[in-house]
């Protein structure tokens, strides 16, 4: 998974080292470690985050040498008002390598890693990858687009907290014929 | 991105040719004539239909020689939720042309034209391609979250519980909305 600039028509390529690693149910011991590590440095970590669980959550880690500088984590969590189950996804960061599209790359690795897993597990019932944008930093390069061309995130709307929420739909993903009766409104879920 | 003509796959449909004309804010006498028989002929105009507006609103048609067989219409309308404005889509074809992939051809066909409409007119801000889906059958033999030829993407259910689909026009930028203090004011 190292960024190959212009591989698979990409339309941005990371201004950083950065040699991304799968970690997608894996239980990588050294990529455990180091997100631990990471977290702690990047105070990412609430004080009361159940670890264990969060490590369950590791999808891709992004290393520069040995140094872990970027990570993303997927839960997989029903989504009421799209009546679907996706993978919700996170992603941080180091302080001192932001603003170099490596979280654009991140996202675009996550997406495609989420993809061929929910591919090769249809009884899982993913049908895409989710976002919440909880930061309004990477609004120095202006408004986002509606569509993300490398991640394929599109806007579906705004969180009950006003924040953005994204999906990006696999190729095989499919909705129900008819939602049920029951829809909590968007944020509702934790 | 599919293209319209890669879309008519059927030979038999190849030999009688569809021919598409652009008539979003072309105002033709003659589509304009033809689309309103078309809509008698169909009933799909309801009683109190402000015919008038519903010609405003026509985008592209079908013909098949001199027969109008398909119809597509565009209303442009702020969409609350999603804070921006969208070109709200419908589309009809003919009872008797049904089944000829008429109405994806139309419908990849009217995105193409109301995206290149948008991006030489940055003045109405219209965002991308909406539709609510209220046909029962394409809901529910069609559950593609993202419809392969098209691209409108699911976003969500009306309050009624129809599909809501969105295509997103590649210039389009979403409100800059941000919940709280404007930046640098928050710690």
């Amino acid at each position: 998974m190292t960024p190959e600039p212009g591989a698979r028509s990409r339309v941005h390529a990371p201004r950083a080292p950065v040699e991304l690693r799968p970690a997608w149910r894996r239980a990588d011991p050294k990529i455990e470690r180091d997100a631990e590590l990471f977290w702690r440095n990047e105070r990412i970590l609430p004080p009361r985050a159940d670890v264990a669980a969060r490590l369950s959550y590791l999808c891709v880690a992004g290393y520069d040498g040995d140094r872990l500088i970027a990570l993303s984590e997927a839960r997989i969590t029903l989504i009421d008002f799209l009546q679907v189950k996706l993978a919700m996804l996170r992603i941080a960061v180091a302080r001192d390598v932001r603003q170099h599209r490596l979280g654009t790359w991140l996202l675009t690795e996550s997406r495609e890693l989420l993809e061929a897993w929910s591919l090769e597990n249809p009884a899982e019932e993913v049908m895409g990858m989710g976002t919440i944008t909880q930061t309004a930093a990477y609004d120095g390069r202006g408004r986002a687009r509606g569509y993300l061309r490398d991640s394929h995130l599109a806007f579906v709307g705004f969180t009950a907290n006003g924040e953005h929420m994204r999906v990006a739909w696999f190729d095989h993903g499919t909705i129900p014929a008819r939602r049920q009766n029951h829809f909590p409104l968007l944020g509702d879920h934790d | 991105m599919v293209p319209a003509a890669e879309i008519m796959s059927d030979p038999k449909d190849q030999a009688r040719p569809i021919d598409l004309r652009p008539a979003w804010r072309l105002a033709d006498p003659r589509i304009e004539r033809d689309a309103e028989l078309f809509w008698q002929r169909e009933r799909l105009l309801p009683a109190k239909a402000d015919v008038t507006a519903r010609l405003a609103d026509v985008c592209m048609a079908a013909y098949d020689g001199d027969s109008l067989v398909g119809l597509t219409e565009a209303r442009v309308r702020p969409i609350d939720f999603l804070r921006c404005k969208l070109a709200m889509f419908r589309c009809a074809v003919a009872r008797e042309a049904r089944v000829r992939k008429i109405a994806s051809r139309l419908t990849v066909e009217s995105r193409d034209l109301i995206e290149a409409w948008s991006r030489e007119n940055p003045g109405e801000e219209v965002l991308g391609l909406g539709c609510v889906v209220q046909s029962r059958k394409l809901a529910e033999n069609d559950r593609w979250a993202v419809w392969p030829d098209t691209k409108l993407a699911f976003i969500g259910y009306t309050a009624e519980g129809y599909q809501m689909r969105v295509y997103w026009f590649a210039h389009a930028k979403i409100s800059p909305y941000w919940p709280g203090p404007p930046r640098g004011e928050d710690s």
